[in-house]
């Protein structure tokens, strides 16, 4: 036999033993499989299990031996998997505890932030809360609130409040309809308050509220020429007045809010302002809250005395969650006036879809608003709600600058 | 090469099946002695259990997250004939004592409700919309108070006793509940008595705490305020039922929850009490003394919102129509702007103070429909043979009955209590006629010295025309290797089908028997039921029903 065909040969031999091999392998592979199938089918849930008789003989020894055989094993009754998962996110983001973690807000345009919470109850009516936050935009900020015992039968609930927040390269874009001059501001306040909020009905609510409040603006950029440079020191004072008719103030489709409000700041330098406002929202179910129209008209004038002007940052804004389909602080002067109509249709008992037009317009003094300086958006919204509060929205709104969207884990309005 | 591969595969499948029939024959008797068993007991001492506490906002989100139908396999805590044998989960209440409406209103109660006199208030709940108190009566027993929502007096209490009557009749564990009345100077506040206001800070109860808390709770004209008294339970409690898996420091619980019957078919009752808030939350494992030993009691409890009521308020139009959040229905009701709109938000609705907000046309009802407002796994899982099963129960439950339950609930409201009644009625009609047919409904046979003879449920219940025929296959069974050895087959037009010949000489033990209608009105009466008899010295011994749901799972 030539080389070459002994070699052939050894090879096809070989080739075959290996063939034989892999079809062995193949063959104890599928019977493997099989077996396991059954095993598998043998330990579905819901199929008879494999008997394990205790006393072999009768049904209830079978029974019998099958839970002695768990007692032999018995293990801590754990949650597993996704329901572990959404009992730590619970404990870490939804539950009652006091040390928890914050999910909110700093300032107009700062994006969602967190920080670690503390809330303490103190008797039935009294409570603390103290919350440190980061916003996804570098502001910070750290808040406590101290709710004192109520009095005359929960009616009357005094408070003290402190605040020290920081926003830096806050982006304004100047004062008056036409500014659009994006210019970067770093902002600090800090805030000692006490109040009072008197409910001597149900719907109805006045509010007073005093103490100082501080603040610094300054250019964020130092070699771009600003005329925002302003430092402040307040005594301010507040005083409100609510009528509420809604179902619940974080989420309701029908009722209404009628609220307004009288701020005076006023301090030592040239910065001395007081500011008005008129807020009144209208909420119209229909077809058993399958739409709802939500209206809002939104009033705002800040007056000052002769050679006195308001910080740029305290004057009325809009943009944000006011004009939806710009930027926060996008518009900025003595007055504003925002006007918003929205369609509101469920998707589901927790889901609501929205579809809304805002127009709005600042200028020096409500009588000096120019028809051309009115600015509109419109967009649409995705709100996650319980009954009585919004959980989550989302607005996605166009407009003159182009789209803008909008996240908050509280209402619009 | 070629040659080798078959014989492999040979190979492998005699592996296969000598690894799979050699269990078999070493395995146990298809039926043993004592099958049918009417009672599954609790074998094993489960008093190292650990109580554990479900969060209702994990359980809501895990259940909308999970929450989608499965096609599981045959239940797995069933008897040999397709029946829920007595367990600490369920008792059969009608199988040796037929269910009367002086039974049902009767139900759990072994008293008279609490003793009238002073109250001793040991705790109360503030949180939600109606109050709630422990209280001890004069004589040391422990009552939960709950009350009715302001301007709905008998929506709530009555709702509860008359669903806690039904859920009794329909086998479940459920607390004992009572309509009783107290007025504020009944109340004393005990020794030790903690309140713990909206603030969540406990603290020793005072007087004021007690009027404040009643403010909120519908007040009769006399000053006095109608309450539903539920008796503590027996037992430690130890946690809530899931309605998925079982609990792991348990011995005695082998069936995963979402394969027992009485769970799955717990959906269809649900669905009949429109009670839509049957979540684990609303149930109460306790551990008790039974047989000298330490087992779990699992109760169902807290049906106050079920009916025309909503707990706290009458039941929501949406309720029962569809879950918290269903994503699907969410995308298409988005997508047109509201234009989408469900039935439910046009429905005619019966409002009445007494008994909250019931759709006005019951006929509309459909019980495939319905949801309760989160998922449940285990109504999920239900197959036409568990349908099948809830519906028998259903229908053992006469306009009587109802009645009973309803008077038992004294809503105060004689024609809100009549259209309950009504409500009740054509929402059980339309269970019967959607489940009863839905599989071969073959059920209560007999085997006598010349014939099999049964009955057909749908068609008894009217729910359903007779077939043309019915046809038996006969077989010999061997208990130990399942092997069949054909006898023959016969036909009849009428519900007694008569031996086959080559039955009268055999010496069978056991016998099976497959029944399947022609002719029917449904296609899932042409699927046989396997009907197996064992001989005994008193004849034929029904031992084992096999209900294939076929396409109707």
């Amino acid at each position: 036999m030539p080389p070459t065909a002994v070699t052939a040969a050894a090879t096809a031999r070989v080739s075959r033993a290996s063939s034989m091999r892999r079809a062995g392998v193949r063959a104890l592979l599928i019977a493997a499989a099989l077996v396991a199938a059954a095993e598998a089918g043998a330990q579905t849930p819901a199929a008879t299990p494999p008997p394990a008789s205790h006393d072999g003989e009768t049904r209830q020894g079978e029974w019998a031996g099958r839970q002695a055989a768990k007692a032999s094993d018995l293990q801590p009754d754990e949650r597993r998997g996704l329901e572990r998962a959404l009992a730590r996110i619970n404990a870490a983001f939804v539950s009652e505890r006091p040390l928890h973690l914050f999910i909110g807000g700093v300032l107009d345009g700062g994006g969602i932030a967190v920080g670690p919470g503390y809330r303490q109850a103190l008797g039935d009516t009294a409570s603390f809360q103290a919350h440190a936050a980061w916003s996804i935009r570098g502001q910070r900020a750290i808040e406590a609130r101290l709710d004192l015992p109520a009095v005359a039968g929960g009616r009357i609930q005094p408070w003290l409040e402190g605040a020290w927040l920081a926003a830096p390269r806050l982006a304004l874009h100047g004062v008056g309809a036409e500014a659009d001059v994006r210019r970067a501001v770093d902002y600090e306040h800090r805030a000692g308050v006490g109040g009072v909020r008197a409910r001597p009905w149900r719907a109805l609510s006045v509010a007073a509220d005093a103490g100082v409040f501080s603040l610094t603006q300054t250019p964020a950029d130092p070699a771009v020429p600003s005329d925002v440079v302003a430092a402040a020191t307040y005594l301010r004072s507040r005083l409100t007045l609510d009528v509420d008719t809604r179902r619940a103030p974080r989420y309701s489709s029908r009722g209404g809010r009628y609220h307004a409000e009288v701020a005076d700041y006023r301090g030592r330098g040239r910065h001395d302002f007081q500011r008005l406002e008129a807020d009144v929202q209208q909420f119209v179910p229909l077809r058993r809250n399958q739409w709802t129209l939500a209206m809002r008209g939104l009033v705002t004038t800040t007056r000052t005395a002769d050679g006195h002007s308001a910080p740029q940052v305290l004057l009325p804004s809009l943009g944000g969650d006011t004009l939806r389909g710009y930027s926060a602080w996008r518009f900025q002067d003595r007055a504003r006036m925002l006007t918003t109509a929205e369609y509101r249709w469920a998707a589901g008992p927790h889901v609501d879809c929205a579809a809304f037009v805002d127009a709005g317009a600042v200028g020096p003094a409500l009588g000096e608003m120019r028809r051309r300086d009115i600015r509109t958006s419109h967009g649409v919204g995705l709100i996650l709600h319980t009954a009585a509060a919004v959980r989550a929205r989302v607005d996605l709104a166009r407009s003159r600058d182009g789209f803008a969207f909008q996240f908050s884990v509280s209402p619009t309005f | 090469m070629t040659l080798f591969k078959p014989f492999a595969i040979l190979a492998a499948v005699a592996f296969t099946v000598l690894a799979l029939t050699g269990r078999g024959l070493a395995g146990a008797p298809r039926f043993y002695p004592d099958d049918p068993v009417w009672v599954q007991p609790d074998t094993q001492d489960a008093s190292a259990m650990t109580p554990q506490e479900i969060d209702l906002r994990v359980d809501v989100t895990y259940n909308l997250l999970t929450g989608r139908t499965r096609h599981g396999g045959r239940a797995g805590n069933l008897n040999t004939v397709d029946e829920v044998p007595d367990s600490s989960w369920f008792t059969n209440r009608a199988r040796l004592t037929p269910l009367t409406p002086q039974r049902v209103a009767q139900g759990p109660n072994t008293t008279d409700g609490p003793r009238p006199g002073r109250w001793t208030v040991t705790s109360t709940k503030s949180d939600g919309v109606t109050p709630g108190f422990t209280v001890k009566d004069g004589d040391g027993q422990r009552w939960f108070l709950k009350f009715d929502p302001p301007g709905y007096r008998g929506m709530t209490t009555g709702t509860e006793v008359a669903v806690t009557k039904l859920m009794w009749a329909l086998g479940y564990h459920v607390p004992e509940n009572h309509i009783a009345h107290l007025r504020l100077e009944d109340l004393v506040i005990g020794a030790g008595a903690s309140f713990t206001p909206a603030s969540g800070v406990r603290r020793p109860m005072r007087a004021s705490d007690l009027g404040m808390l009643l403010a909120r709770a519908d007040r009769d004209a006399d000053g006095s305020f109608r309450v539903v008294a539920s008796k503590a339970l027996e037992g430690t409690p130890v946690g809530r039922i899931r309605f998925t898996g079982t609990r792991a420091d348990d011995p005695n619980d082998l069936v995963a929850h979402e394969d027992r019957r009485e769970l799955r078919a717990y959906g269809v009752f649900a669905a009949w009490l429109n009670h839509v808030d049957a979540k684990a939350t609303n149930s109460l494992d306790t551990l008790v003394t039974a047989g000298g030993r330490t087992v779990t009691r699992h109760h169902l409890i807290d049906f106050g919102s079920a009916l025309g009521s909503g707990g706290v308020a009458p039941a929501d139009h949406w309720a029962g129509a569809e879950y918290l959040f269903e994503g699907r229905q969410a995308f298409v009701r988005a997508a047109t702007l509201g234009l989408s709109v469900p039935a439910w938000r046009s429905a005619a609705v019966f409002e009445a103070s007494s008994i909250g907000r019931l759709p006005l046309q019951p006929e509309r009802f459909d019980p495939e429909t319905w949801r309760p407002r989160v998922p449940n796994r285990a109504f999920l899982q239900a197959r036409a043979d568990d349908r099948f099963w809830a519906a028998r129960q259903l229908a053992r439950l006469g306009r009587p009955i109802l009645e009973a339950a309803i008077r038992a609930g004294q809503f105060g409201d004689p024609a809100a209590e009549a259209f309950l009644l009504h409500t009740l009625e054509v929402r059980r009609a339309a269970i019967l006629r959607r489940y009863l047919p839905g599989i071969n409904p073959v059920v209560d046979a007999q085997l006598d010295d010349d014939a099999l003879s049964f009955r057909n449920a749908a068609v008894d219940e009217g729910q359903a025309d007779a077939p043309t025929s019915y046809v038996a296959q006969w077989y010999e069974f061997d208990n130990i290797t399942r092997d069949l050895t054909p006898l023959g087959t016969t036909r009849a037009s009428s519900t007694r089908v008569g031996w086959p010949r080559d039955l009268a000489g055999s010496s069978a033990h056991f016998v099976l028997t497959r029944v399947r209608a022609e002719g029917a009105p449904h296609a899932a009466w042409r699927t046989p039921v396997d009907l197996y008899f064992r001989q005994s010295a008193a004849g034929w011994d029904l031992v084992g029903v096999d209900r294939d749901p076929g396409a109707g799972r």
